[in-house]
């Protein structure tokens, strides 16, 4: 097993991507970094530290690096804080996160809730490039619906 | 053949391939008959080529250079490599 093996393996995974404290991480500035047409990097700007996504160009894996000190920007980035879907969640509290491996058992997702422990963003590599996906809950339950045995429920307060 | 800059970076060490078909990387980095039918009528030209299309815009390329890089599986169940 080589290193790369290593970071796609999920035993050697931790889906907590910023490190516990006191206070909130809140989600100051988005910024991308496009090569070739490819968004190689993007960057979660939370003040006085901020999270980096990459690709692994040879797995189309994603990876992801945590740094404590104030993010640089430098001419290659572009901030996209005004863009969807990250416009709602600026100013808000980065919550949870989890990684995903897709079936051939490479670590190529992320998600991300803002405010909250549902899960509001999936960043996902394909073609040597992080593609943002937005979210969003359909429908709770209905009360009118069937049981566990899938027989119709019948309704209350009759 | 000649590829692009982006063409590369699409790639990554793969681009050492290019001139393979992609039913033929697909093979021998571990897939099978499944990933190569997933890969579709990209299946039977080059990576090279398939590259170059992807960084045009076509999306079913771009899917078929992914199959491509992760068609070693690494999973545990249904026989897969858990080295």
């Amino acid at each position: 097993m080589n290193d790369n093996d290593l970071a796609r393996h999920p035993q050697n995974a931790d889906p907590l991507l910023l490190p516990p404290r006191e206070g909130p991480y809140v989600l100051r500035d988005v910024l991308e970094k496009s090569v070739y047409g490819f968004r190689a990097e993007l960057i979660l700007d939370l003040g006085d530290s901020f999270l980096r996504f990459g690709v692994d160009i040879d797995w189309d894996t994603i990876t992801s690096q945590f740094q404590a000190s104030r993010f640089r920007a430098k001419k290659a980035y572009r901030s996209i804080r005004a863009d969807k879907p990250w416009k709602k969640y600026v100013g808000k509290e980065c919550g949870w996160s989890w990684l995903a491996w897709n079936q051939q058992g490479y670590l190529d997702s992320v998600l991300i809730s803002f405010e909250g422990i549902e899960p509001n963003v999936l960043l996902n590599t394909i073609g040597s490039s992080i593609e943002i996906f937005a979210i969003s809950l359909v429908e709770k339950a209905s009360a009118a619906g069937t049981d566990r045995n899938g027989k119709r429920k019948a309704k209350a307060n009759r | 053949m000649k590829l692009s800059k982006a063409a590369w970076d699409l790639l990554g060490t793969l681009v050492d391939l290019a001139d393979q078909t992609v039913a033929e990387v697909i093979r021998a980095r571990g897939g099978v008959a499944a990933n190569v039918r997933e890969a579709g009528p990209w299946a039977n030209q080059s990576l090279g080529e398939t590259a170059m299309a992807g960084v045009q815009g076509d999306k079913t390329a771009i899917k078929a250079v992914k199959i491509a890089k992760d068609a070693r599986r690494l999973g545990r169940k249904y026989g897969g490599d858990a080295s």
